[in-house]
């Protein structure tokens, strides 16, 4: 029986004035699969990125999530509904602490965001607290619980981009290039909590390291100038001879 | 965690004695530090936990006094009845007002805010046949709080303001630790972040606009009630740049710091405009001086000390346990 989309994109397109950042995308996500995400620089991936989780609205074409269709919903709505993103850039809110940057966005899970009688504490929000203590477990991070996030080295807070974007119960989880400027050690230990993700959240991922991709995931699709040019299985898009073309220049595709 | 509702009790009771020994005279001061003080605490909401640099946060002041004051004259002398209609007018003109200016962002917001309060302003000043013009509105009575009581004098206006202030505190103090505040303090720390892990800042935002004019509205229910008079100077753009001022220098996004600062305010120009006129200027200076020097304010330069004491006692006591390493390192050699 195939499964239900998650995510289908019908004729997508971004235009910047003149530029045409996405031309005319279509495609479809089943619900559990992980899609790789690559093309070379300004292929328009984050773009493409941006418009699904909504921080850019597209030029044309329509995006559906399950049955609706979310062009007009604003991005905290999608965030709600379980399109999580992280971010190419590490965007976090640097003046507060690891703990207070994930309870932020487990408040809003369990639906406590809105009560200002109560200090926020381990007492007053047990679970909370709870879940919390056990994210930064399972990530080897409680040592910085308490420290801000402006104090901690790039490689940790790009964890803790990763982190937020879980801890918020992430249907189709978006990652921008998620493993940018990390050590080998700390790409490994990404991708192997990422592959530890409950089969049925859907990932879609950007990424440079083409290995990374082609080891961890069912399908890869390939943009390159804001078109859709390669979609299928690792292997197949590896002898894809327009992406051979691309990344490896005309005559030398033509040799392989 | 338990010193804070501790010392804020001790204080409040010290506050409770201050008119037995001391003259009128500086009770009206404290009123007045109190007043100024609950007014800051409102705009620090705003500017300090949200983010958001309003320079029109004197509107609600005005709406609250204007309309506390109209209501006393014309509908009630109960006291809640028309400290109830000043922050009604205050909340409407904050709903009105946040909706217009929260979508803008920084510079622009503080723009608009200012805007609306100058046309806020303008309407005081020119509706004569209601608010008294440039004359102001005066002949306020003073008002009943139950029954037979009623607000006859300084003294117990001074009690009254002081109450409404503890348990403005005690309520602030909650707030500002709960979820709802850290949403509030994730917006200001990156709205854009916050948006993506599913908040309708636009809603916050709006909502942190709402408590912070209500509660400036509240000030000015108060202010008219000490005073008995308002006039449009109150209202006016240097009134708000007054209390920005009490919030910066008293220390942004504290709890205590914009009673802080008020204080700090209220006194110096007390005593230096009794030796000069250009008091404007001394306070100017001193606003540079902190600006400067001490950015987290009067609060910060207190947190800073303790640090500095606490790491002092720390190093006394890691003394001792110092000394056995050494002998181990002689035992080892």
């Amino acid at each position: 029986m195939k499964k239900e989309n998650i995510l289908s994109l019908k004729g997508l397109s971004k235009h910047f004035g003149g530029i045409k950042v996405i031309e005319d995308v279509t495609l479809e996500v089943t619900a559990g699969e992980r899609v790789g995400l690559i093309g070379p620089n300004g292929a328009g991936k984050s773009t493409l990125f941006n418009m699904i989780a909504g921080d850019l609205e597209p030029s044309g074409g329509s995006i559906s999530y399950f049955a609706d269709m979310i062009n007009r919903w604003p991005n905290y709505k999608r965030t709600e509904q379980g399109i999580v993103r992280t971010f190419q850039k590490n965007n976090l809110m640097l003046g507060l602490t690891v703990k207070e940057n994930l309870l932020l966005v487990l408040q809003r899970i369990d639906k406590k965001h809105t009560q200002w009688w109560k200090t926020a504490n381990k007492k007053n929000y047990p679970s909370l607290y709870e879940k919390v203590e056990k994210l930064l477990y399972e990530w080897g991070l409680q040592e910085y619980s308490q420290t801000k996030v402006q104090d901690l080295s790039y490689g940790v807070q790009r964890q803790i981009e990763i982190i937020m974007a879980i801890a918020g119960n992430p249907k189709l989880l978006l990652l921008d290039e998620p493993t940018a400027g990390m050590s080998q050690l700390e790409t490994d230990q990404i991708i192997s909590l990422i592959n530890k993700l409950p089969s049925e959240v859907t990932i879609m991922m950007i990424e440079h390291d083409i290995e990374v991709l082609f080891g961890n995931m069912d399908r890869v699709i390939v943009l390159h100038a804001g078109t859709l040019i390669a979609d299928g299985s690792p292997e197949e898009v590896r002898v894809n001879p327009d992406v051979k073309e691309i990344y490896m220049g005309k005559e030398e595709a033509a040799n392989a | 965690m338990k010193k804070g509702p501790i010392k804020g009790t001790l204080l409040f009771l010290l506050m409770v004695l201050v008119p037995f020994f001391l003259s009128i005279y500086y009770v009206n001061i404290l009123s007045e530090i109190l007043i100024l003080g609950v007014f800051a605490v409102s705009l620090n909401i705003l500017v300090g936990q949200t983010g958001m640099v309003s320079l029109g946060h004197a509107a609600f002041f005005g709406a609250g006094a204007y309309a506390t004051g109209l209501a006393a004259i014309k509908f009630s002398t109960n006291i809640f009845v028309t400290l109830g209609i000043g922050l009604l007018f205050a909340f409407l003109l904050a709903l009105i007002i946040g909706l217009l200016s929260t979508k803008a962002h920084g510079f622009y917001f503080l723009m608009l805010t200012l805007a609306c309060s100058q046309i806020f302003y303008s309407l005081v000043y020119q509706w004569t046949t209601v608010t008294g013009g440039s004359n102001g509105l005066s002949g306020i009575a003073p008002l009943d709080v139950f029954g037979d009581i009623r607000l006859s004098n300084q003294v117990f206006v001074y009690y009254f303001i002081l109450v409404v202030m503890a348990i403005l505190l005690f309520l602030l103090s909650r707030f500002l630790h709960s979820p709802l505040g850290s949403v509030f303090i994730g917006i200001k720390e990156n709205e854009e972040r916050m948006k993506s892990i599913g908040y309708n800042t636009a809603l916050y935002k709006n909502i942190s606009f709402l408590i912070s004019g209500t509660m400036g509205g509240l000030a000015g229910g108060l202010y008219v009630i000490f005073n008995g008079f308002i006039s449009p100077t109150d209202v006016y753009w240097t009134a708000s740049g007054s209390v920005l001022i009490m919030v910066l220098i008293g220390g942004v996004g504290t709890l205590w710091g914009p009673v802080i600062g008020a204080a700090f305010i209220v006194i110096l120009e007390t005593i230096v405009s009794s030796y000069t006129e250009n008091w404007m200027m001394i306070i100017g200076t001193a606003f540079i001086l902190f600006v400067i020097f001490a950015p987290n304010g009067i609060v910060g330069i207190f947190n800073r000390a303790k640090r500095i004491v606490v790491k002092q006692q720390k190093i006394e006591h890691k003394e001792p346990n110092i000394i056995p390493i050494k002998q181990q390192t002689k035992m080892d050699g």
